[in-house]
């Protein structure tokens, strides 16, 4: 698949429902950037990984993109330039400006042996990206040990669909109205932060079979057990354990696809928020377990999903919404975040178990993910599984690692072997 | 394998200290660990420095400038001039210095801000109206030609331009309007600079049927 350079009709599409509000949102100091990343065994050759990015790029028409201004919204074109890979020079998840980089809203970079895909949320959402750093990898461990493959790992293909950009929140959109609830305002987290534009990152690699072996001790998915064991860290360092008006709620991307059937590489996800209102000082684990578990059964339903796509295309496809200009839309769409986000104390998301092709899996080492933070919301988590390790990324603004240091400890107390890797903030100023 | 006795997690770090409680790591091996992460050079800073300089000096010649004039006034009020012009400086400055900006666009935030540059130039030292008669038509038709140009070097992002061409092939037709209005007293620039731009139109509207079509319509859909 080369690309067609003198093709004179210029492709375009629309941004799906999600996306639209990415371009509004985003600044220096909140980019809306997330990165994945794989470690590979070797250090990367940047000639190698620019070749293999050109060859990857062709593949995937939500990523060969730029993003245009319209009179009423924005969408994206093609973009007739090149990407270029660099090694690795700012904090992770940086802005990605839509003027700079040959216009191209994500960014491949590396440093050692991992791998860096940074993507701008407006295009795609976690599961997307993946979709494509893991043909990156393909491609590269193709080019880079093309005499130690074999003929038939050579030929695997690095996707399974096509350049799929269906808006799958319009086509999975049902008309119908149901009592809009009120978000309540949520704990917020606090505490003294670091310098502008720098983020700590603190990884953490666990088992995951010692890890899934305590879950299945109190019945309860990975997911859910972690969410409650944030809410508990929270209770515990943030709170010291006393009531609080505001609930502690934790936002959790949950990935459509599966729900719905669908395998576009544009965004597709939407959120679940659980939480705990703290009305005393003698909570337990397992008590907090099972609230957390019921809300659970309560959102993560296909019918509670489908009322959120509905409520947000609704809003897209309102008449008056659709003709009002771009900088009302932004405007509008501002106002809306800012309430939005009030209503979590903490993100948490869960990129699941990544599998790759068995004849690859013994180039690579991990995957990881990193979430870029907020001053409204200074720490997130994401969970990445690869073969047999976990891996937990905790991204933050804020000077001191409580939270981390609590959830860790937590973990190893229970039994766990926990490694830990950072990017050296906390200790720069030593 | 370094260790925190107080976490009771392993450090893969290449420092000493837990960066979770900073305590000091025992290191059972004496194993040395690659740096995961780059150094960070911020540069934020220096950028702001220039900024900021050219905000200082701006404020303080537009004030200079405001109280001389009318310390000295003698029926000339050239300090609009001046205000005007580290206006025009900080259009540039702000809006063409960066990067991948449109260059079609650019000469069309050019050609408004020159335009009213001059009719103020022209204002502050007492009318003459070389401005209308001279500066409007000529930097119209100079635009107009360098967009063509453009057009014809970078055939493949035309569709870029497209509008920006419209728009001052459009604006070219002002000039036309203020002779009409009597306005222009000089009638030769004017009268080529209507001839270029309704030429301009008229090849858009002959070449550019289907790219003007397709780009009209992203850029209006709904």
């Amino acid at each position: 698949m080369n690309k067609n350079k003198t093709n004179s009709e210029t492709k375009w599409h629309k941004l799906d429902n999600t996306a639209n509000v990415f371009p509004v949102i985003s600044n220096k100091t909140y980019s809306s950037v997330y990165r994945v990343a794989v470690h590979l065994k070797q250090e990367i050759d940047e000639v190698i990984l620019q070749e293999a990015l050109l060859e990857t790029l062709p593949w995937f028409s939500s990523f060969d993109v730029k993003l245009k201004h319209g009179a009423f919204w924005h969408y994206f074109e093609t973009n007739k330039k090149q990407p270029q890979v660099e090694r690795e020079q700012t904090y992770p998840c940086a802005f990605i400006d839509p003027n700079t980089n040959n216009q191209f809203l994500f960014k491949v970079t590396y440093f050692g042996k991992r791998i860096n895909l940074e993507v701008f949320h407006a295009i795609t959402d976690g599961t997307g990206a993946l979709t494509f750093l893991k043909a990156l990898t393909y491609n590269y461990i193709k080019l880079a040990h093309k005499d130690a493959l074999s003929e038939d790992a050579l030929n695997l293909p690095i996707v399974d669909v096509v350049s799929d950009i269906e808006d799958s929140y319009h086509k999975n959109y049902r008309k119908r109205s149901y009592p809009k609830y009120k978000t309540k305002k949520a704990y917020k987290l606090r505490g003294d932060r670091l310098p502008v534009f720098t983020m700590s990152v603190i990884h953490g690699y666990v088992k995951i079979a010692n890890l899934l072996e305590l879950c299945k001790q109190k019945h309860v998915s990975l997911t859910q057990y972690i969410s409650t064991l944030i809410i508990w860290c929270i209770y515990k360092e943030y709170m010291n354990e006393q009531p609080h008006k505001k609930p502690i709620q934790v936002n959790i991307p949950v990935n459509l696809r599966s729900f719905f059937n669908s395998t576009t590489e544009m965004n597709f996800f939407s959120y679940i928020n659980v939480g705990i209102t703290i009305s005393k000082s003698d909570y337990t684990f397992d008590e907090m377990l099972d609230i957390v578990l019921q809300q659970f059964k309560n959102q993560l339903t296909k019918d509670n999903l489908s009322k959120t796509i509905s409520d947000n295309v609704a809003t897209e496809k309102n008449i008056f919404v659709r003709v009002s200009p771009l900088v009302f839309k932004d405007i509008g769409v501002k106002i809306a975040y800012v309430s939005s986000t009030k209503a979590n104390t903490f993100v948490l998301s869960n990129l699941g178990k990544i599998e790759v092709y068995d004849e690859f899996k013994e180039y690579i080492d991990a995957f990881e993910a990193l979430i870029s933070v907020s001053k409204s919301e200074p720490i997130k988590c994401s969970m990445c599984t690869f073969d047999d390790k976990l891996v937990f990324t905790f991204t933050s603004i804020l000077r001191d690692p409580y939270l981390q240091r609590a959830f860790f400890r937590y973990l190893s107390n229970e039994g766990l072997s926990v490694m830990i890797e950072s990017n050296g903030v906390y200790n720069e100023d030593l | 394998m370094k260790t925190c006795k107080r976490c009771k997690v392993y450090v893969q770090d290449d420092s000493n200290i837990c960066p979770l409680c900073r305590t000091v790591l025992t290191n059972s091996d004496g194993e040395v660990q690659d740096k995961e992460y780059p150094t960070i050079e911020v540069s934020v800073h220096k950028y702001n420095i220039l900024k900021r300089i050219f905000l200082f000096v701006s404020i303080l010649s537009t004030a200079a400038s405001v109280i001389t004039n009318y310390l000295t006034y003698r029926g000339v009020i050239w300090s609009a001039i001046t205000i005007a012009a580290i206006i025009y400086l900080w259009v540039i400055m702000t809006y063409s210095i960066k990067r991948n900006r449109n260059i079609a666009s650019q000469i069309l935030v050019q050609v408004l801000c020159v335009a009213i540059l001059s009719v103020i130039m022209d204002n502050a030292i007492g009318y003459v109206g070389w401005s209308v008669n001279h500066v409007i038509p000529e930097i119209v038709i100079l635009a107009n030609v360098s967009v063509l140009i453009l057009v014809f070097v970078n055939r493949m992002y035309w569709n870029t331009y497209v509008i920006n061409q419209i728009v001052i092939a459009i604006c070219g037709l002002i000039p036309g309007v203020l002779f009409l209005c009597g306005v222009i007293k000089v009638p030769l620039p004017t009268i080529i600079a209507t001839a270029t731009s309704i030429i301009v139109l008229i090849v858009m509207m002959i070449f550019g049927d289907k790219t003007i079509k397709s780009e009209l319509k992203r850029r209006f859909h709904f």
